[in-house]
């Protein structure tokens, strides 16, 4: 008798535990915090479909964002943009943000979210460029401040010239693809989708450099300095939907190749040229910082820029969002 | 089901429920060593990543041969390890893309090294070179930088399964000992709701049998042992109760039994204390076996010794006066031959010589042939009764010797009374009337001498005498009056009023006088007596309305209450009610003699020859509204109007 009570009487009190518990759970829930709205400037380009995945699949919205995505042609635009004001968040490649650096604008690298894309160089055959080396003295667009820009001083090294060797011709991605049909240069070194339409541009009298190993640039989210500070929440809810695009893109191939395609407004087809290359993931690695120190030393010695020391990049960097929702993916060594 | 096929079931749930969470601890188990396995992998491909940026780093410092051929044995080493661990590794992230992703990344990322490495030119004097070799330092460092990244993510992911399984692990070692805490609760319980409770209640109805409530049954819905082993104790209650029943009856009658007994015995003594508070004995006598029953209180009455038993019918005799067994004898005799019912005093002679009487009451008994088999009857002791007529009896003889006495006194001083009333007033006559004949000689001899005082004085003393004779004729009315024998012929009152008042009216002519007598107002009594009522009654009447302009006397009869009352009513002075006594007082009177002249010995004459005949007088009267008087003179048995016709007229 006496352990029949004892039982009710914990039945009893797990009951009313349970019952409390869901009723607490219940009143969190039925208060969902308002979403966040978030400005971010992002590349009409491969570079920001990551981030039109997480829009399209609703991943911002499961995070209690507002996103507002802001298209422009090339990441050093959307940089641009948010120096301006225009946004919180940018996506842009590793040079804007070396060019930025050396010009002291206020910014903060939060995240690298995939490879910065086939970087190529398009060269039209009629005018005898069969290799690289037979660029030499040849006319050479390219969109200035852009890793394409900086790709081609690597090509130039890489066979043991340099810029003096060829004349640069400074070019907008969207009018390369008119200005090599033109024939008003005789190469264009550019990235992808450009880079496409250069081809395409040229037919049969194309001829296509790929980057190969040679170049490996990276995909950053750059904010304002004091997001992480100012808005924590809304960075990490950002890298959280960030991640999860990242995740559902290599688990569902075909669909993200199909949701580039349509956003961009290209065919498949082209997509699939350098879809390989754009390996998503949410990194911060040191080789990046070196990367940015290398291109800088180039800005420099290339007189691009007005900087005579290197800047303190790892300041640039703030790992803090990206520590709290993938410690492990955070290697970059800080400032001491 | 029963009790061995309910174990079982109980077993076979009991090995079920505890097979669950042993298979979840196995299966968790397993994964925690899987991951186990893992995370070894991980940390062979972290040393072996680690040991080949330390030769790649010591190369590109001292771009020497021999370090060149270290990079290459290491990079043969790592490509060995992933080749190696390639398809354990498959099976085990199967499900965790990233992981499976961060490895492709590493094999790609180590392929890629291993070809930026091959481009590493040895050293050499050209400057474009030593710029593309720096360029390709920069990207080989770039890589192994990622590479690192990655083998830290699969390490990271390796670990945190490693906990996660370690967690179910213990979730599911937990939740297999609480499974087993369970099942021993739930078997406990189960033991004590089969065993235990059925055994407690058995007990506890035992234990309740065993003290008296032979109506409790188990009623066991069960179909076990258990249920069976209640329906058996039911059936044993049954036979039990059953036996206790019967029992119980038996004991409930042999309780009556000795009830009513007890009050049979009760009743017993409370009839023979009835019968001795009675003095009332109670007999019966079997005339076929000659055997009497006598009731103690026979004894008692008899002065017979209970012990002795009752006396043969002809000793008892002994115990009554010869006259009484006389009498008492031949009562008996009649109801033994006849069935007569008798009822019979007798006195009694007892042993120790106190007096008794008794009644003797006795009927038969007759059976259904009509043959007088028994008799029965009581003796009641009468004595004190009788003892108390004895005394009444002597005492009324006493009285009456008594009275006769008296009589004779009073006789005898009322007629010295009588002889001195009547010597009184005979003898008071002579002096009066020489007193009188004196005064009226002195009046007429000498009335001329005589002056007017001396006239006066003379006419006082000859009204003296005068009133004197008439008290001296009221005396002796009034001694007549209750002298001599009275005489009970029938008197017509009405003739007497009637003569009466005519006599008055025509002694007075100037009177106006209203009389009505009722005719036939007759009595049986003494004429001369009931005359000298009639005259007195008269008298006054005629007297009292003297000073009524219109007087009115009527003479009649009332009947109360079956008897006739005489009355003579007027409408004259009348008299006050509070005097009433003094009325029929001699010499007492209501009125001044200067109103009313009178001696007072009237209505006192009336009164006495009233109570002589056995009757009352009544006075009823208003001051100026007249006197009414009423009398009775007991009824003889005959209507007044019919003694009329004998009286004389």
């Amino acid at each position: 008798m006496r352990a029949r009570h004892s039982i009710h009487w914990v039945l009893a009190v797990g009951a009313g535990v349970v019952v409390v518990a869901v009723a607490l759970a219940r009143l969190a829930w039925l208060t969902p915090p308002p979403p966040e709205p978030l400005v971010i400037a992002i590349a009409d380009s491969l570079l920001g479909v990551p981030l039109r995945v997480a829009e399209q699949e609703g991943f911002f919205t499961a995070q209690g964002l507002a996103v507002t995505l802001r298209l422009y042609p090339t990441g050093k635009l959307a940089l641009d943009a948010l120096l301006r004001g225009q946004a919180e968040v940018a996506t842009v490649a590793e040079t804007p943000v070396v060019f930025a650096a050396l010009a002291g604008e206020p910014l903060r690298v939060i995240a690298n979210y995939a490879s910065s894309g086939e970087t190529s160089l398009v060269a039209r055959a009629d005018r005898g460029i069969a290799e690289l080396a037979d660029l030499k003295g040849r006319r050479v667009g390219t969109s200035p401040g852009t890793t394409a820009h900086y790709f081609l001083h690597v090509l130039l090294t890489d066979q043991g010239l340099t810029e003096a060797d060829v004349a640069v011709v400074p070019v907008p991605a969207p009018e390369q693809a008119a200005a090599l049909a033109a024939g008003r240069v005789d190469a264009v070194s550019t990235f992808a989708p450009y880079s496409t339409q250069c081809r395409l541009a040229l037919g049969e009298n194309a001829r296509t450099f790929p980057a190969g190993l040679r170049y490996n640039g990276f995909a950053s989210l750059v904010a304002v300095p004091d997001f992480s500070h100012r808005r924590p929440e809304a960075a990490l809810r950002l890298l959280r939907a960030l991640d999860r695009a990242i995740l559902w893109m290599r688990g569902h191939d075909p669909q993200a190749r199909a949701l580039a395609a349509r956003t961009l407004g290209l065919p498949e087809a082209v997509i699939a040229e350098t879809w390989g290359r754009l390996r998503p993931n949410l990194a911060l690695d040191q080789g990046y910082v070196i990367l940015l120190q290398a291109q800088a030393r180039w800005a420099i010695a290339a007189g691009l820029a007005p900087a005579a020391a290197l800047p303190d990049f790892p300041a640039l960097i703030d790992p803090s969002a990206l520590r709290r929702l993938h410690p492990e993916s955070v290697t970059v060594i800080g400032t001491p | 089901m029963n009790l061995r096929r309910r174990s079982r079931l109980v077993a076979l749930v009991s090995v079920l429920i505890f097979l669950v969470p042993l298979g979840l601890f196995l299966f968790a188990y397993r994964g925690k060593l899987q991951t186990q396995r893992d995370l070894a992998v991980a940390e062979s491909l972290s040393v072996q990543t680690t040991q080949l940026r330390t030769a790649l780093f010591g190369y590109l410092l001292h771009p020497q041969a021999e370090l060149r051929g270290q990079v290459e044995a290491q990079f043969a080493v790592l490509t060995g390890l992933l080749g190696r661990l390639g398809p354990a590794i498959d099976a085990s992230i199967r499900d965790d893309a990233q992981t499976r992703y961060a490895w492709e990344t590493v094999r790609r990322l180590v392929g890629d090294a291993q070809t930026l490495f091959a481009q590493l030119g040895d050293a050499g004097t050209d400057q474009g070179r030593t710029e593309r070799d720096a360029r390709t330092s920069d990207l080989i460092l770039v890589d192994s930088h990622s590479l690192i990244l990655f083998v830290n993510q699969i390490r990271y992911r390796a670990n945190a399964r490693f906990l996660r399984a370690t967690t179910w692990e213990n979730l599911t070692l937990g939740g297999l000992l609480t499974g087993i805490a369970g099942l021993g609760l739930v078997l406990f319980l189960v033991f004590v709701r089969v065993i235990l409770k059925p055994v407690q209640q058995l007990h506890e109805a035992a234990v309740r049998v065993a003290g008296g409530d032979l109506g409790l049954r188990l009623a066991s819905p069960r179909r076990d042992e258990f249920g069976a082993l209640a329906g058996a104790f039911d059936g044993m209650l049954d036979r039990l109760q059953e036996t206790m029943v019967s029992r119980a009856r038996l004991e409930a009658e042999i309780a009556e039994r000795v009830r009513t007994e007890a009050a049979l015995t009760a009743s017993e003594a409370a009839l023979r204390n009835a019968q001795r508070l009675a003095g009332l004995g109670s007999w019966s006598w079997d005339l076929k076996s000659g055997v009497q029953t006598w009731s103690e209180e026979i004894f008692h009455l008899y002065g017979r010794d209970p012990r002795l038993g009752p006396a043969a019918y002809p000793q008892i005799r002994q115990y009554f006066t010869p006259a009484s067994w006389e009498r008492l004898a031949a009562a008996v005799e009649r109801a033994r031959t006849d069935g007569l019912h008798y009822e019979c005093e007798a006195e009694l002679v007892r042993p120790d010589g106190r007096p008794g009487w008794i009644v003797a009451r006795g009927e038969a008994t007759r059976d259904a042939a009509g043959t007088i088999v028994r008799l029965s009857g009581t003796v009641q002791e009468i004595t004190a009764s009788k003892l108390a007529e004895q005394e009444i009896q002597s005492l009324n003889a006493e009285l009456e010797r008594r009275v006769e006495q008296r009589t004779a006194e009073l006789q005898a001083a009322n007629r010295e009374l009588e002889s001195f009333a009547y010597a009184v007033s005979h003898d008071l006559r002579a002096p009066l009337r020489a007193l009188s004949g004196f005064s009226q000689a002195l009046v007429e001899d000498y009335g001329e001498r005589l002056d007017g005082e001396a006239r006066s004085f003379l006419d006082q003393i000859q009204g003296a005498s005068r009133r004197m004779g008439e008290l001296i004729d009221g005396i002796l009315t009034l001694s007549r009056s209750t002298r001599g024998e009275l005489r009970r012929d029938p008197v017509d009152l009405s003739a007497q009023a009637q003569g009466l008042l005519a006599q008055r009216a025509a002694a007075e002519p100037g009177r106006q006088v209203a009389w009505e007598v009722a005719p036939g107002l007759c009595v049986l009594g003494d004429a001369s007596m009931l005359e000298v009522v009639m005259v007195n009654l008269i008298d006054n009447a005629w007297k009292y309305t003297a000073r009524m302009p219109t007087a009115t006397i009527r003479v009649y009869a009332e009947e109360r209450a079956g008897e006739f009352w005489y009355v003579v009513a007027d409408n004259g002075a009348g008299f006050d009610m509070a005097y009433r006594a003094r009325l029929f007082q001699p010499f007492q009177r209501l009125h001044r003699q200067d109103e009313f002249p009178g001696i007072g010995i009237g209505l006192a004459t009336v009164q006495r020859i009233i109570h002589r005949h056995g009757g009352t007088i009544e006075a009823e009267g208003v001051p100026g509204g007249g006197a009414t008087f009423r009398f009775t003179v007991p009824a003889t048995g005959r209507r007044p109007e019919s003694l009329c016709k004998a009286a004389p007229s």
